[in-house]
């Protein structure tokens, strides 16, 4: 199908309009960036070129460009001399300059001048009616003219709002969203042409309700966003926090635009937002703008001479900033168990969140169907450009529909028509295995259930899970069925890490797969918002370690929890008789840990050695699947996750993919065939079978300094050689399931699994290089005196580098993936033995974050600290290529029970 | 009859500040020029400026580079007799040779030891690098497992032998930072007075434009005030090859720079010369090369030196000039240190009269060449006698050339 959009302009090279172009290439359009002429400027592009070295320049959020070869599509010019030949080459162009009326119109007129009569035209605008920019103009400028309202940043914000007019061609509305969904990866959400549209005319409200509540009440503003926050669902910046994030001046602007536009009567307008207000003048008068000025806005971080940070927070009564400290707010504390709990405290804070909720929720009820007929489509504008976790009718759910009517009734306040209408049922439901909510029919006063259509391509797994039950499932995965004889596995683990229970289920559904003619293809995915799966679990080997520290402690103190838990004693209690009993259990510790310490520390090295040679077996098993295996992630692939995606016959991934094999980081390597999918990698993108030291190297470096070698995104993923140039990349999260289920048939019609790798590495002298450039490294520190290289690393260094170097090998042997695996276990295994790497472990189980060896220079030469790296001979282990059967697969069910029971029981 | 051989003349090429590929820094002006046409224009230039010298009479071109690999690679030297524009016949040899950063010093006293042993009368020895193309120990780098196992720390970066010899004679920071500034003034002012005028055959640069600039030379450094300025911005430079609070002294400002460039030195027997009426700058009076520990490889000029002065009959008291390479500040001053104990002491002022390495960079195999010939060339700029150039080798040696000026009037 040909596009209908392939070349677009952007006027206005601000923050908005270069990030939108960003995108805009990022989605492989050609873009031509424009702005003014500023006044003796010597390079009449200048403003356009700043902003794309900007984009270029910036790192995390800051990064528009997925990856900054898409820069190349991004033309700089100047509305003065390129305009007409940029508009005459453009399919659309998007206005994003100020919001005057008067300047928009008349780039309008001169854009009128120049458009071809297909041309669709749009503004960015957040606050002027699309009515009255497009007035006047011709018939086919105004069949073409829409409003395309992005949120900040475009990038990752996916809301995309677009404003029908009177005038507006449906063509050219199916085409804006077509092209926003499917290549911009928005979430299109079709508004009204009323002022704020549905995003802000939600959020212009809540802030100033807030805050002038606040202020009034004298409420610190750092409580108001600890409640306003997390509680509910809200990004945890709160509300005061928000706005000094956005930027203080852009308020007064908004809420004067709203205030100009909204009906009299409107609540908007009946709010008394003057304490706000006046503070927020004292505030952009004296340079305090938010978080990017110098002087802060409501927050300011301070910093010490010694380079230390310290949040402070404005008292709007004085005047004077002071420190953010942490405190126990009953209110807050309550959000934990949900909005309503926060209610339910009772104390000034919790009647000012109720105060503020109350009115906000029934301000979005009122406003249907003002803004939007529909009130997902309402929720779901607050979801992905506000980054509320629910929307207002799905919190209103969530409070519980007819407690959230009766506590309004008792305030004595009149509820809209909507919530009459509901008569106290829940806004969403399930019927017939389908996710529905309430459509409202305002003339027959009654509201009834209603599925929205899906879109074509959208596949929600969700939406399977609802109609169906899962074919094979455990406490951290399950199979199901998603059509057209395809599997999907899906992960439901913590942050989705790779544990026995998914191994074993990964283990049965390749059996499944390759068990019935019925099924053709599998897809792993799921729909976590955060990970595709963030590594391997590391809890469970850190807990067997742990015992082993203090046997009889240890279980005692779980034996006395767990029996006292269940003869129901109470929790304090419970904890205060282990801890006695512990007492009593450390004195023979002392005794046993010699003997029954290491018999337990013994079991442990069993079950992790079982554990990689496990996860080695059953990701070789989906390798060489006879059936296809795609792998569909989003966001975090890490570890264990990244490495499962290797041994997939092919990916479909998530435009926002942060993938790397971050096995060093935690004191190990990644021994699931992490390294050998690497080098064999570079063998066919190379084209070399004998590696020489320059193709290994940026690896080595890579799986040293894990940070920069993560990608990030998919498009940079694939130059990191993570993906392969053949694999599929969805913008659109909606859209990965399908386009994945796609790939799968599509593939499974001539499938062949790969032919085994095999390696020539150059052996001992070329890990000796390795090895001298970590000394070098842990000599010198590192490039990054923050995070010094540490001693450990001259091991996990050694341990790296002689798996990718091939171990005691010369580029005459050929080495099997056999071979490799059983490499990359050894060496793993013999870091597991160091204490430090079972220190990172621990405390990255503990803490979140593995602990790195304080201090981090030792007085040994990196010789002696090689030396005290173990490589203990292992037993090999054939890897088959085919799922586990017979003892070794029993052996992993019962792994995967042992999972689940403990999960369940320390979690 | 003297069966000694003369150095007939010397050029390079500007030596330039080398970029890896890939590294994201812009890369280096000669960054983007084939190793053999950083050679090959010099022998172009020596041929052209001695007409007396039949081609058919050259007998061999000796070069030295380091890492003799990839576009470094194919005895290179050869090479740079088959190239299309070599100035010279088919009849002529080529050899390469590697001895790390003492290569080119090293194919001069082979093509000595050549002449004088009666197997030809013309040579071209030399050496290039291009360090912008193969990296330090090259693309396939590679260090016997055996060699390590008996020296672990010898093969670290360089920067790591010179913190021990910093911490073995006590070298400061202050003294290494004083060094490298007065390497870069004394550059900076050698510039200034055409001292390079001579030796540089200029290059073409990424524009087509030719290049005779030495462009690692802080040439600010001659205005005191901004002289300050750079002494104070080195005091705030983070170390390099080891921690600071592990004692480690050494930054990238007392580092010699890495470079792309090639020396090239025209040789012939003295009775040649005379035949040919050509122009003698020096001749060469004795050689040395020693080994010393790896991990103190800075100190290869010391033992080396004491032979190549035994073998001249000579004490360090005759020596005018001295061209010592400078690998780093904490290693030159090393040297000195150890000489003064070892009773050949020698004045400062008479030490790398132009700067050295730390101002001018250094192209390792190319270095050894620029030493003894600027060396010669002070030595008649100046109308003095005798002078030794030596230098360090990475892996633990050194190696010592004394020459003497014919044209010195007492």
């Amino acid at each position: 199908m040909a596009e209908r959009i392939n070349t677009v302009t952007v006027v206005g090279a601000g923050a908005m309009g270069a990030t939108i172009a960003a995108q805009l290439a990022n989605a492989g359009t050609k873009v031509h960036l424009l702005d003014i002429v500023p006044k003796g400027a010597a390079d009449r592009n200048t403003l356009a070129k700043g902003a794309i070295a900007k984009l270029l320049a910036g790192k995390g959020a800051g990064a528009g460009f997925m990856t900054n070869s898409n820069a190349k599509l991004v033309i700089p010019g100047n509305s003065e001399d390129d305009l007409e030949s940029a508009v005459k080459d453009s399919d659309w162009v998007i206005e994003v300059i100020p919001e005057r009326l008067e300047w928009k119109r008349d780039l309008f007129k001169k854009i009128e001048a120049y458009r071809r009569p297909d041309t669709i035209v749009s503004s960015n605008t957040s606050t002027l009616p699309l009515a009255d920019m497009a007035e006047g103009f011709s018939d086919s400028f105004r069949k073409h003219f829409t409003i395309t309202h992005f949120f900040n940043p475009p990038r990752y914000m996916r809301l995309l709002e677009v404003v029908k007019g009177v005038d507006t061609d449906q063509g050219v509305l199916d085409a804006i969203a077509d092209y926003g969904d499917r290549r911009m990866g928005k979430n299109v959400i079709h508004c009204n042409d009323t002022p704020g549209f549905i995003g802000n005319r939600i959020g212009t409200f809540f802030m100033p309700r807030a805050a002038s509540e606040a202020m009034e009440k004298g409420i610190p503003l750092e409580d108001v966003d600890a409640v306003l926050g997390r509680p509910f669902g809200f990004p945890k910046d709160g509300i005061f926090g928000l706005m000094d994030m956005v930027g203080l001046a852009l308020m007064p602007h908004v809420v004067g635009s709203l205030e100009a536009r909204l009906d009299k009567n409107d609540a908007f307008q009946l709010l008394d937002k003057k304490p706000m207000m006046d503070f927020l003048k004292t505030l952009i008068d004296s340079g305090r703008t938010g978080r990017s000025a110098p002087g802060g806005g409501f927050y300011l971080m301070k910093k010490g001479e010694d380079g230390s940070k310290q949040l402070t927070v404005i008292d709007p009564k004085t005047g004077e900033y002071h420190n953010v400290e942490k405190k126990k707010l009953p209110a807050a504390e309550a959000g934990k168990k949900g909005p309503r709990a926060v209610f339910e405290v009772g104390d000034e804070l919790s009647q000012f969140a109720w105060h503020v909720m109350r009115d906000t929720l029934l301000y979005s009820a009122s406003l249907i169907p003002e803004i939007s007929d529909n009130i997902a489509d309402v929720d779901a504008a607050m979801r992905d450009g506000y980054n509320w976790t629910k929307g207002p009718f799905e919190l209103i759910d969530q409070i519980g529909p007819q407690w959230f009517v009766d506590k309004v009734k008792a305030d004595g306040i009149e509820l809209p028509p909507v919530l009459k209408m509901a008569a106290g049922r829940p806004f969403y439901a399930v019927e017939d295995g389908k996710q529905k909510h309430l459509s409202f029919d305002f003339a027959n006063n009654k509201a009834e259930y209603v599925a929205d259509k899906p879109k074509d391509g959208v596949l929600k797994l969700s939406d399977v899970k609802l109609a169906s039950k899962p074919l094979l499932h455990n406490d951290s995965a399950s199979v199901w069925d998603v059509g057209d004889g395809v599997l999907c596995v899906e992960f439901h683990s913590k942050m989705n890490t790779m544990d026995p229970s998914i191994l074993h289920i990964l283990n049965e559904s390749v059996k499944m797969l390759n068990g019935d003619d019925k099924w053709k293809s599998m897809v792993i995915y799921n729909e976590d918002p955060k990970a595709f799966s963030a590594g391997a679990n590391l809890g469970l080997v850190s807990k067997e370690f742990e015992i082993a520290k203090a046997p009889v402690s240890a279980l005692n103190s779980m034996l006395t929890m767990s029996v006292l838990r269940g003869m129901h004693v109470p929790k304090k209690a419970a904890i205060a008789l282990t801890n006695a009993v512990g007492k009593v259990a450390s004195i023979i510790d002392k005794v046993a840990a010699p003997t029954l310490g290491k018999l337990i520390e013994n079991h442990a090295f069993k079950s992790v050695n079982d554990l990689v040679h496990f996860g080695q077996a059953v990701y070789s098993a989906m390798r060489y699947s006879q059936k296809p295996i795609i792998g569909a992630p989003a966001n975090l692939a890490l570890g264990g996750g990244c490495e499962i995606l290797l041994n997939c016959s092919a990916v479909q991934a998530n435009a926002e993919l942060y993938q790397g094999l971050v096995e060093s980081g935690v004191g190990v390597l990644p021994a699931w065939t992490g390294c050998t999918r690497m080098l064999e990698r570079i063998q066919q993108a190379t084209g070399s079978k004998v590696l020489p030291m320059e193709h290994i190297k940026p690896l080595f470096m890579g799986l040293m300094m894990p940070p920069e070698a993560i990608s990030t995104s998919a498009q940079d993923a694939k130059k990191k050689m993570w993906m392969r140039p053949t694999d599929g990349i969805s913008m659109n999260r909606d859209r990965i399931l399908f386009d994945a289920k796609q790939r799968g048939l599509k593939m499974a019609l001539n499938y062949q699994p790969p032919k085994p790798a095999e390696f020539y590495l150059p052996g001992p002298s070329a890990r000796a290089a390795f090895q001298m450039g970590a000394d070098s490294l842990y000599i010198s520190g590192g490039p990054n005196p923050k995070m010094p290289v540490t001693y450990q690393d001259v091991r996990i260094a050694d341990a790296i580098g002689t798996v990718l170097t091939g171990g005691d090998t010369y580029p005459a042997n050929r080495l099997t993936e056999d071979d490799m695996y059983h490499l990359e276990r050894e060496n793993f295994m013999s870091l597991v033995r160091t204490e430090e790497t079972r220190h990172r472990i621990s405390t990255l189980v503990s803490q979140g974050s593995a602990e790195r060896e304080e201090p981090s220079y030792v007085d040994k030469t990196p010789a002696q600290l090689r030396a005290e790296r173990v490589v203990e001979p292992l037993e090999r282990r054939p890897v088959t290529g085919k799922p586990l059967e017979g003892e070794e697969a029993a052996q992993l069910a019962k792994m995967a029970q042992q999972t689940s029971w403990m999960m369940r029981k320390f979690g | 009859m003297s069966d000694r051989v003369a150095i007939i003349d010397y050029v390079r090429t500007p030596f330039t500040l080398a970029t890896l590929p890939g590294s994201g820094k812009a890369p280096g002006q000669l960054a983007h020029v084939e190793p053999i046409n950083l050679f090959v224009p010099l022998v172009q230039h020596l041929m052209a400026a001695h007409p007396e010298i039949n081609p058919k009479d050259v007998e061999n071109v000796i070069l030295g580079v380091v890492s003799p690999e990839g576009q470094q690679g194919l005895n290179l030297a050869r090479m740079c007799v088959l190239h299309k524009d070599s100035p010279l016949p088919n009849s002529v040899q080529g050899e390469t040779l590697d001895k790390f950063c003492g290569s080119s010093m090293r194919t001069i006293a082979m093509a000595e030891a050549e002449i004088r042993a009666g197997r030809g009368d013309v040579f071209i020895a030399g050496g290039v690098q291009s360090m912008s193309t193969i990296p330090m120990g090259g693309r396939d780098a590679s260090t016997p497992g055996d060699v390590l196992a008996a020296h672990p720390a010898g093969f670290m970066d360089m920067g790591v032998t010179a913190e021990n010899l910093a911490k073995l004679y006590g070298i400061t920071r202050e003294e290494q930072e004083a060094f490298s500034l007065a390497s870069h003034q004394k550059a900076a002012a050698g510039r200034a007075a055409g001292h390079f005028d001579d030796e540089i055959v200029p290059i073409n640069d990424r524009d087509g434009m030719p290049l005779k600039w030495d462009d690692i030379i802080r040439g600010e450094s001659l205005d005191p005030e901004k002289a300050k300025a750079m002494a104070e911005k080195m005091k705030t430079l983070r170390t390099v090859f080891m921690r600071q609070e592990q004692g480690g002294t050494v930054t990238a400002a007392t580092s010699s720079g890495v470079a792309d460039g090639a020396s090239a030195v025209l040789m012939t027997s003295v009775n040649y010369a005379k035949a040919h009426n050509l122009p003698v700058k020096a001749e060469i009076v004795s050689f040395a090369g020693s080994g010393c520990d790896p991990e103190t490889m800075g100190l290869g000029p010391v033992e080396a030196t004491r032979k190549a002065l035994e073998r001249a009959h000579l004490t360090m008291a005759d020596i005018d000039i001295v061209e010592l390479n400078e690998a780093f500040a904490a290693q030159s001053l090393a040297v000195i240190k150890e000489w003064d104990k070892q009773g050949m002491h020698i004045d400062p002022a008479k030490i790398n009269v132009d700067g050295g390495a730390i101002a001018l960079g250094h192209p390792l195999g190319a270095s050894g060449a620029r030493l003894v010939g600027h060396a010669a060339n002070v030595l008649n700029r100046e109308n003095k006698r005798y002078a030794l150039a030596t230098m360090c080798i990475g892996g633990g040696q050194g190696v010592a050339m004394v020459i003497e000026n014919p044209n010195f009037k007492p």
